[in-house]
């Protein structure tokens, strides 16, 4: 039983990862996050966007290919979500995001 | 109707020690209960460990230790439940009469920095998706999100706990904590600062479990602590954030977690609420963890974590203090051990025992693990 998706959907939860995890022998940081398809699907992967305050709630995101180090002669091709629109920045993002970054907070 | 209470309780106190093996540890902790018990060689019917990197045999290897084998002993692997899981197993065995006394424990040293689980395919850890704090922080967002918790609460649950862990010589953190110096911490996974999550470690905790006897006409006899329930529960399928750690889930936020499942059997087998609970150790893998967890234990309605947090209701000398311990923001994490270090320590606290952070006249405690699986525990002690 199969069942084809939307390859593009709006993004639910985000952050990034500042320090490589176990196996992973890609660049850091890097986004990673939960992007809602219209077929009622929350799907977990990479973000492209490795700046949490880039991203903003219910943003377009599609899924694109992203290739990555796995060892010395061997690479590793895997899904990731990126931002459909450049949103700007995110200086002017509306509603309650992830905050501010490290130590800002009153 | 059998009932089931704790004779006695060790452990090894939770951090980092260069060439203590786990079985020394695990043998400091079983020794310790069994003394309190006053149970020696032959004086248990079976033995369940839990334990997650402990490797093959590591229960057989600590009761090996100390020339205490031959009866059955089972390891149990429920990740950061697995302490529960054990207790589980003994407790059901004791009620249906399988045995009178069994001694349960659980062992662990782990390695340093994010944890490295056999549970992840090699592909997702090249994908960089064995990230386990990033699951913390999209569920730290989420609570953010739809709770009105704030980066200072999560800085304000460190806090606290750390205050708590000052007055725990078994903790691995002994120093207070300002809420500045939590979020000027390294940012780990925004919103979550190293100071905010957990350190992986190593410790042990033992538990002897006994038959209840009716100690009423019993004057001579010290009062029983009892085990009320002793929950254990996986995920339903559904919830993209569940520790079940999936890499999709439904649009669906009303499946109810392990922990609330949990919770629920517990307060049903014990007939208690939450309301007739005194002290509650929980699951502070993160900082945003502890506040979910008052959610999902019923401590507080949904969305009022953060001004239960606030108004103190959760420190010492609070309405219900959680993680007097310090919890394991203070203590470390050591998997196996974790939920029956809970269990230590809230015995402590219903015995009058745990000093300067005792919970005066605490008579009905909760503890709480959740972790990988998804495995959920929660155990409930009565005085």
């Amino acid at each position: 039983v199969g069942a084809e998706l939307s390859s593009a959907g709006r993004l639910w939860a985000w952050t990034a990862v500042t320090s490589a995890p176990p196996g992973y022998k890609g660049e850091v940081p890097f986004g990673f996050g939960v992007v809602e398809l219209p077929e009622g699907l929350r799907v977990i992967g990479r973000l492209t966007e490795a700046r949490p305050d880039h991203l903003t709630r219910d943003q377009p995101m599609h899924l694109v290919l992203v290739t990555l180090p796995a060892d010395e002669d061997r690479l590793v091709v895997t899904y990731a979500f990126a931002p459909t629109v450049d949103t700007g920045g995110a200086a002017a993002a509306p509603g309650p995001g992830p905050g501010p970054t490290a130590g800002a907070t009153a | 109707v059998t009932t089931v209470d704790i004779a006695g309780v060790g452990l090894h106190r939770f951090g980092r020690f260069e060439g203590v093996t786990v079985t020394d540890m695990g043998v400091e902790a079983v020794r310790a209960a069994l003394r309190e018990a006053d149970v020696g060689r032959g004086g248990f019917q079976a033995a369940f460990c839990g334990t997650a990197y402990g490797g093959v045999a590591t229960g057989h290897k600590v009761l090996g230790a100390l020339g205490m084998t031959g009866m059955p002993i089972v390891d149990v692997e429920a990740g950061c439940a697995s302490g529960a899981a054990a207790l589980m197993l003994a407790g059901a065995a004791i009620r249906g009469g399988q045995y009178d006394t069994v001694v349960v424990f659980g062992v662990e040293k782990m390695p340093r920095g994010i944890i490295r689980s056999s549970f992840f395919e090699p592909w997702q850890e090249e994908a960089g998706l064995a990230a386990t704090p990033a699951y913390f922080a999209l569920r730290a967002q989420r609570l953010m999100h739809v709770s009105g918790v704030t980066k200072d609460h999560l800085a304000t649950v460190v806090v606290k706990n750390r205050r708590h862990g000052v007055h725990n010589p078994d903790a691995m953190f002994r120093a207070e904590v300002e809420a500045a110096d939590v979020l000027n911490s390294r940012l780990v996974c925004e919103p979550l600062h190293l100071w905010m999550l957990c350190s992986p470690n190593e410790g042990a905790a033992a538990v002897v479990l006994r038959r209840g006897e009716d100690t009423s006409g019993r004057p001579d006899r010290p009062a029983r602590i009892r085990v009320a329930a002793a929950v254990l529960r996986s995920h339903l399928p559904g919830p993209v954030l569940s520790e079940s750690t999936p890499l999709a889930g439904l649009a669906d936020d009303d499946t109810p977690s392990a922990t609330t499942l949990a919770a629920t059997d517990a307060y049903e087998e014990a007939g208690l609420g939450p309301d007739d609970l005194d002290v509650v150790e929980c699951q502070d893998t993160d900082a945003a963890r502890e506040l979910l967890s008052y959610e999902e234990l019923g401590l507080c309605s949904p969305g009022e974590a953060a001004e239960m947090l606030e108004a103190g209701a959760t420190s010492i000398g609070g309405r219900l203090p959680v993680n007097p311990s310090g919890g394991l923001l203070s203590k470390g994490e050591p998997l196996g051990a974790s939920a029956l270090g809970q269990v230590v320590e809230l015995v402590r606290q219903l015995r009058g025992e745990a000093g300067a952070r005792q919970v005066h006249g605490a008579r009905v405690a909760l503890a709480h693990t959740v972790g990988r699986g998804a495995n959920a525990g929660v155990v409930i002690l009565r005085h």
